[in-house]
């Protein structure tokens, strides 16, 4: 599952982006720190010039009064928050022309997953036409790569959230209510994603593995998983059927 | 108030909040409030748990076995998941009774002693109780035992799972109606529902 | 905003001020408040019974192939056509005011007693609720005296995995034996003079929550019978056994493959949703067929012309639909199959996807209707959903399906595409309470059979008038446990009564009377040729009313409640008796057969809420009562 240009689920990260919707977020999470950065050094850099200069005139023996520094105050709140204005600004188109990962899904009849949280596990049906193609597994998702894939959220009993920072930004299941989402994976692999919502004692241990492989072995898994279980072989495993 | 008496007052309010925590902490150390995970409550019955009040000439002390769940409101919640995760409600509704007998009321066939109700489950008995002997773990089998004894209040109210969201009882009946005088049938408005 | 002084114009300014800032806040909360008092759509309208109108004496009349009258009841049902018509005109509407007791029976059991007594070769033969013991009663002595009694010793466990108390619904008699079947799987054929057992096969397990209930149907030297468990996750067949030797000829199952369900070359479903291949198997998830359901614990009917068996399979397993995606055939489907093989000739599902536990195992009565200008072989079938159904019984074709009852759950029964077609905001979810749910999960008729009278042209249809709350919740499935996943809350239905007796116009397809009853009426009806129907009601009252009008006639305190069958025959005396067993119980009347806990409203899966009143109108009983004109 390694080779071949796989990556493994140790890359778990919102910066190793693996689908068009974790790029978008990783496009804005970069441009947020590039902004913030900017605006640390020069804040950094005014306050170092500021103690500079009042350093400075300390050692000139300039005395420093309210009226002088008055209308140069004034002048800096206008610069500040003009500054900010335009910054928000930015963060607002940045956003727009983005675009926002709930856009409607670019393909008709899209392979569709039920998603559904429980206490303490992810419960995954694959839908279909014929109430006999679906099947359910649990905690492991397959998905065909490069293929748009719609995932219908919900949940039995609090507030989940699926979060595959690989792919995808974090999407709340809530009881009582569907949501859906969809991404994409455009490079095959293991993806580790996990529950992002406090749900209860083992929220920390609530994770899923995200597998993106070709169309080809998607169907070979999916048939496989469609067909009844096999009998037990020996008497341990057939008390636990 | 002079200075004095303020500062006294201060004094006082100071020690009655130090005693307040100290009691607190003590009382958060009780039986109710404690998760036990790793656990081995008796897994068998002592051999002379009776289910007859009968004996044969001199009485001779039963064993009673004090459920360990009896004070434990956290096994108790549980037992009430466990209740419907193990089908029991299916059988017994939730506490009613349906193809099993209701467990709410004060009528027991097989005893409501913490041993009996355990014997009960995991023996099975001979009139529909199915035998759960090897399929559900001792530990939760007293949970369940806490459970059941709470859903006719046989355990102390302070530890009972709370009521939870599903729609249970509701007292008020909608069918108790005069029929001389048949009037719309009553349904009560959905704000009133459990 | 400065603080004012004690001038009224310096407040009545800065409030005005005030409402001038806020204005923006105030138009956005009115606009919120309007847009959320509209979120709930129109509901849908609900479905009602017609109207009853008595039929024109000399109008368009539903007749029926008649035996000749022998004055015994062999089976159930009577005869093969389901119509518990007797031609005994000794009683009449004139003197039926004057009925006594003869004489009275006790069973010993103290469980529902849904049985009727049968009567062949002046002996009556009484088969109770478990533990299933089968009396012979000598008809030719005074007070019927007990020749012999067979007790088949069902295991006692057996009792833990049957839904709705341990009843039985009666023997049959053919050839010299008497059939039935007990409560632990067994069918069991006794000699019917010496009471020495023939035979006895053992034909499902208790363990996997399976118990029998029904009557066995036996035809053309084949016993018929039909398992229950659509509760525990038991899949439905119907087998048929060998009546000398017992031995099992056929399995047909009500899921699975076609092979399974004996679907094969003669079979012709009449609506395209019912035409496909292996649709038990691909209407379900997975393989969740084979714990899906589709019982036959319901009447069997049978055709002698067509060589047909008509039947009706029970609901989907679990309650909770959300487990179950599909259609789940063959579920609360009709079917029609020759009983010489178990081939299926048609079928058609009443409820696909049940969402409420509308069985289909109701009656099917058959009946000849004058039908557009035609006589037509048809079956009239009360269902669970509300509606009766008028069918083709050569093909499976509906020509009506009306309303009996009060329906929220569906608009119609499409006569074009044979679909019923939802009420969208009925379906349950899990974690979510759906209200009004009509009819409730009992249905507007459960079990209890309908009798029909060939000179009324009506049908005597015992039924309830019952809605619920239902809430989903999740399943599990363990073998030999319930496997439900819902919380039900039954009451009254509209009007606050609980049972009601309609008297149907199978051609006209509505009401000709009805009687309204306190209780539902749970027990059987009994017509007879001089226009006399009889039935019970669960608080005890054994009832006769006027068959052209409904004009009750006279009634009779018995000990228990009656949910058994009437049934009516000629004694060795050459004098008409009616005869009904007394002993409350059943699914109904399980919180006193039962002594169940009303305070909690789902006990008995709903219905105990609906009759918290119960125990006060009747208690147990089991006592067999007849009677006859002075």
């Amino acid at each position: 599952m390694l080779q071949g240009g796989l990556r493994g689920a140790l890359n778990q990260s919102v910066l190793e982006a693996s689908g068009p919707q974790a790029a978008k977020v990783e496009k804005l999470w970069w441009f947020a720190f590039t902004t913030a950065a900017i605006v640390y050094v020069l804040t950094m850099a005014a306050l170092w010039w500021a103690t500079r200069r009042a350093r400075r005139r300390e050692l000139r023996g300039e005395l420093l009064d309210d009226a002088y520094a008055e209308p140069r105050m004034t002048r800096g709140v206008t610069w500040a928050t003009a500054a900010t204005l335009v910054i928000l600004l930015l963060f607002l188109g940045a956003d727009l022309l983005i675009g926002r990962t709930l856009s409607p899904i670019p393909k008709k009849q899209p392979l569709t997953i039920e998603l559904t949280g429980h206490q303490w596990w992810w419960e995954v049906q694959y839908a279909d036409t014929s109430p006999h193609g679906r099947f359910t597994t649990a905690n492991e998702i397959h998905i065909p790569v490069g293929e748009p894939v719609l995932f219908v959220l919900e949940a039995t009993d609090v507030i989940h959230s699926f979060w595959v920072p690989n792919l995808a930004g974090k999407k709340d299941l809530i009881p009582g209510y569907t949501q859906s989402v969809w991404f994409q994976a455009d490079t095959a692999g293991v993806y580790r994603g996990q529950c992002a919502e406090f749900c209860g004692l083992q929220h920390a241990k609530m994770a899923l593995q995200v597998v993106a492989e070709p169309r080809t072995k998607y169907e070979e898994w999916a048939t496989k998983q469609r067909r009844p279980a096999e009998n037990a072989s020996d008497p341990t495993a057939s008390r636990g059927r | 108030m002079s200075t004095t008496t303020r500062r006294t007052s201060a004094r006082r309010h100071r020690v009655i909040g130090a005693s307040a925590f100290v009691l607190l902490s003590l009382v958060s150390a009780c039986d109710r409030e404690q998760r036990r995970f790793r656990e081995n409550p008796p897994s068998t019955s002592p051999s002379n748990v009776r289910v007859s009040a009968l004996q044969p000439g001199t009485m001779v002390d039963t064993t009673h076995v004090a459920g360990p769940y009896d004070n434990n409101a956290w096994a108790q919640s549980e037992g009430q998941r466990l209740f419907g995760w193990y089908n029991c409600a299916g059988c017994h509704a939730n506490g009613g009774g349906g193809m099993g007998p209701p467990l709410m009321d004060d009528q027991w066939i097989y005893g409501s002693s913490p041993e009996n109700i355990y014997n009960t489950i995991v023996q099975g008995r001979p009139n529909g109780m199915p035998s759960f002997a090897g399929k559900i773990p001792t530990p939760q089998v007293w949970m369940l035992v806490a459970y059941v004894r709470s859903l006719s209040a046989l355990n102390t109210t302070g530890a009972r799972s709370s009521r939870t969201d599903h729609m249970m009882m509701y007292p008020g009946s909608s069918s108790l109606q005069d029929p001389a005088k048949p009037q719309q049938s009553f349904r009560p408005p959905a704000s009133e529902m459990p | 905003m400065a603080r004012c002084g004690p001038e009224a114009s310096c407040r009545w300014g800065q409030t005005l001020t005030f409402v001038k800032r806020m204005r923006f806040v105030v138009v956005l909360g009115a606009f919120t408040i309007a847009a959320s008092c509209t979120r709930e759509g129109k509901p849908e309208p609900p479905r009602e019974a017609a109207a009853a109108v008595l039929p024109a004496p000399s109008g368009p009349r539903a007749t029926a192939t008649l035996d000749a009258e022998d004055g015994q009841w062999a089976m159930p049902m009577k005869s093969y056509s389901g119509i518990r018509y007797s031609q005994l005109t000794e009683i009449t509407p004139a003197n039926a005011k004057n009925l006594v007791p003869a004489w009275t029976f006790s069973t010993s059991v103290l469980r529902g007693h849904e049985e009727p007594p049968i009567v062949v070769n002046n002996t009556m033969y009484v088969l109770t609720p478990y533990p299933n013991i089968l009396y012979a009663l000598d008809l030719t002595l005074p007070g019927a005296p007990k020749k012999w009694q067979y007790e088949p010793k069902p295991q006692s466990e057996s009792q833990g995995v049957a839904c709705c108390d341990v009843v039985n619904r009666g023997p049959s008699f053919a050839e010299g034996k008497i059939v039935f079947n007990t409560l632990d799987d067994h069918v069991v054929a006794v000699d019917a003079n010496t009471g020495k057992e023939v035979w006895k096969t053992k034909v499902g397990d208790i363990n996997m929550g399976e118990t029998m209930t029904m009557a066995p149907l036996v035809v053309k030297g084949k016993v018929l019978v039909g398992n229950s468990g659509g509760e525990m996750g038991v899949r439905g067949w119907l087998k048929a056994l060998d009546l000398a030797s017992g031995k099992l000829l056929w399995t047909a199952y009500s899921t699975g493959p076609d092979s399974d369900v004996k679907i094969g070359s003669r079979f012709k479903a009449y609506y395209p949703k019912d035409r496909g291949k292996d649709l038990g198997e691909t209407t379900w998830q997975g393989e969740q067929w084979k714990i899906g359901g589709g019982n036959v614990w319901g009447w069997l009917t049978y055709d002698p012309q067509t060589n047909l068996v008509y039947y009706g399979t029970a609901n989907p397993g679990p309650w909770n639909p959300d487990q179950r995606p599909g259609d789940n055939k063959w579920t609360s489907t009709l079917f029609a199959r020759d009983p010489d093989t178990g081939e299926a000739v048609w079928a058609y599902q009443l409820s696909p996807h049940d969402l409420h536990d509308y069985d289909g195992v109701n009656e099917s009565l058959l009946l000849d209707v004058p039908w557009k200008g035609q006589t037509r072989k048809a079956l009239l079938h009360p269902d669970r959903n509300g509606y009766v159904y008028l069918m083709d019984r050569m093909t499976g074709e509906i020509l009506s399906a009306e309303p009996f009852g009060y329906i929220t759950t569906s608009r119609r029964v499409n006569l074009t595409n044979g679909s019923l077609e939802l009420a969208p905001d009925k379906k349950p979810e899990v974690g979510k309470v759906v209200r009004e749910i009509c009819p409730a999960s009992p249905g507007t008729k459960d079990w209890q059979p309908s009798s029909f009278s060939p000179r009324t042209g009506l049908a005597y249809i015992p039924h309830q008038n019952l809605c619920e709350d239902e809430e989903g919740i999740e399943a599990n499935y363990i073998a030999g446990t319930p496997y439900v996943g819902m919380n039900v809350r039954m009451y009254a239905g509209p009007g606050g009564h609980r049972g009601e007796l309609t008297a149907w116009d199978p051609v006209a397809g509505r009401p000709a009377w009805k009687l309204i009853e306190k209780f539902p009426v749970w027990s059987g009806t009994l017509v007879t040729a001089s226009d006399v129907v009889f039935y019970g009601t669960m608080d005890g009252w054994f009832k006769a009313v006027d068959a052209r009008t409904g004009t009750p006639l006279w009634q009779y305190r018995v000990g228990s409640g009656i949910i058994g069958q009437p049934v009516t025959y000629r004694g060795p005396d050459g004098r008409q008796y009616v005869a009904v067993m007394s002993g409350v119980g059943g699914w109904a009347g399980a919180i006193v057969a039962g002594g169940l806990d009303a305070q909690d409203s789902t006990a008995a899966l709903g219905f105990a809420a609906a009759m918290r009143d119960l125990p006060d109108a009747t208690q147990k009983g089991g006592t067999l009562y007849v009677f006859k004109l002075p």
